[in-house]
Parts: structure tokens; sequence; C-alpha cells
């Protein structure tokens, strides 16, 4: 896993395999949420979780993020963030 | 050499008095924690250009995306998976009979185990054919309230519960509109929970 996740999350709107990485990146995360639950609904749960994953990857918007410049003028209270709350 | 130095980092050191307040703001201040941001941030302040200011845009939407990403997608995570279990939790109270649910109480096992358990053949060979719900009910309350109700009523519950008739086969075979069977089958029932209800509070103030 050379790329860093910022390219990867970037391609993925186009190309699938950046997106089975990034989904592959969170994978322990998921394995850890699946002790929540019963045995018999893991496997479920798991693949449940990967495809809200496919959604929230998909949508987000990473030209949202601010620059540092950006970030300097929002917290000098110039720029409103438009995130918030999302 | 040396003055040279010294007056860039006094620049630096400027610039930081300007920033001051956002110092404290913790993506900042992890941000330029790390050394190549902070030569990133150097070079900008020093030898102002797109290209620098640029790079130190870059690194930073890179490392903020990072956090805010990362943090997106664990909360996502994790609030599904709440949420899963509170599918699962709703959907097993409503369909009470699925075979791999692990019984209520203290008892080990699902209900798998116990309906293929010799506990439960051995109390199998009775089979009710009677066509009246009454003869059907192993709960006392319930069979005081299906006396309550009317013929009508005990009939069509007996249809329904006992055939597994629809409301609109049952208007066929009692030849009504479906809507009057409908709202008897509606009456019938409230007028069962309002029976077992009353009975509920009323053993409630004896205890």
């Amino acid at each position: 896993m050379n790329e860093s996740l910022y390219t990867l999350v970037k391609r993925s709107r186009t190309d699938n395999s950046s997106l089975v990485s990034v989904i592959e990146l969170f994978s322990p995360k998921i394995d850890h949420s699946l002790k929540q639950t019963k045995q018999q609904y893991r496997e479920d749960l798991s693949q449940e979780l990967k495809i809200k994953l496919l959604d929230c990857i998909r949508n987000y918007e990473v030209d949202n993020v601010p620059g540092y410049f950006q970030m300097i003028d929002i917290l000098e209270g110039k720029e409103t963030p438009y995130y918030e709350g999302g | 050499m040396n003055d040279l130095y010294n007056s860039y980092d006094r620049s630096v050191a400027n610039y930081f008095d300007k920033i001051e307040k956002h110092l404290q703001n913790p993506i900042i201040k992890s941000f330029l924690n790390i050394p190549e941001n902070m030569d990133l941030l150097r070079e900008v302040i020093n030898k102002p250009s797109d290209a620098s200011k640029k790079t130190l845009d870059e690194a930073f939407r890179e490392y903020y995306f990072n956090i805010r990403f990362t943090t997106y997608l664990s909360q996502a995570i994790y609030f599904n998976a709440i949420n899963y279990d509170k599918k699962i939790k709703l959907f097993s109270d409503r369909n009470q009979s699925i075979l791999d649910r692990p019984l209520r109480g203290d008892q080990n096992g699902t209900l798998i185990d116990f309906l293929t358990s010799a506990e439960w053949k051995k109390g199998q060979d009775v089979q009710i054919t009677s066509s009246n719900i009454g003869d059907h009910l192993t709960s006392q309350i319930l069979f005081d309230g299906i006396q309550r109700l009317t013929d009508n009523q005990r009939q069509l519950l007996s249809l329904a519960y006992i055939y597994g008739m629809n409301d609109s086969e049952i208007s066929i075979y009692l030849n009504k509109s479906q809507q009057a069977v409908s709202r008897s089958h509606r009456k019938a029932l409230r007028k069962l929970r309002e029976i077992i209800e009353a009975d509920k509070e009323g053993r409630g103030l004896d205890e």
C-alpha cells in the first residue's frame, strides 16, 4: 500500500480497485465493531457496513477539505465553514 | 550566512505572532509539529511563490483530509453497527419463531434445539382439530376474553387464526364485504387487548 488515503479516495469515484483498497484500509475498524453483535450476525453486519462505506467514500467531497490558507481564513472568521454538521 | 538565517527565523516568528491564537487549534498545531510541514511553511514565508504556497496548501489539505475522513468513516462504521443491532433486535422481537434465536431467560440453546429435543416431542401427539378458536388456546386470560366476544367475532378469529385465512378470503366465505370483515377483525383484537390489559392491571393491584 504505497498510495495515500487521499489519492485513493480521490480516485475511488471512478476507480473501483481504489475503492476496494480504501475499504480494506478500514477493515480492522469494521472487524472491531463486529464484536458488539452476536456471532451469527457478524458476517451480515460486515457486509452491511461495507455497503455503507461504499456510499460514504463515493460521496465524500474531497475538495471540500480546506487547504492551509483557507483554514487560516476560516479560523480568522473570514470564511464560514460550509461543511459544518455534515 | 548566519545573518540570513536569523532573518529567516525572524520573519517566521513574526508570522507566528500574527497567527498566534490559531496555533492552539489542534489541527494547525499538530500539522506544524511535523518537521516537513514546518519546512514548507518556512519556505512560503521566506520565498513566497505560487508553487510553494500550493505545496503547503496541498500538504495541509491531505493532512486534514486524513483526519477528517478517518473520523468520518470510523463514526459511520460505529453508528451503523449500532443501528444494525437495533434493527436485528426489532426484527427478532417481531418475528418470534426464528429457529437459531437463543431462548429467553436462563435456558441454554436455541429455539431449534428445543424443538428437536425429546421434551417437545412428548407433547406433540396432541392434535386439536376443533374449529372453535377457544379449544386452541392455552392462555386462560385469552380464553376468558374470547368468551366475551360476539359469535361473529369468534367465528372470524377462528377462520383467521386456525385456518389462516386473510380478511378478503373470510369476506368471500362469509359473504360479507372485505371492509366489514377487516373492521370487525380489528375490533375483536382491540377488545381482546383491552381485556388482557385490564386483567394485567387488576392483577397488578392485587399484588
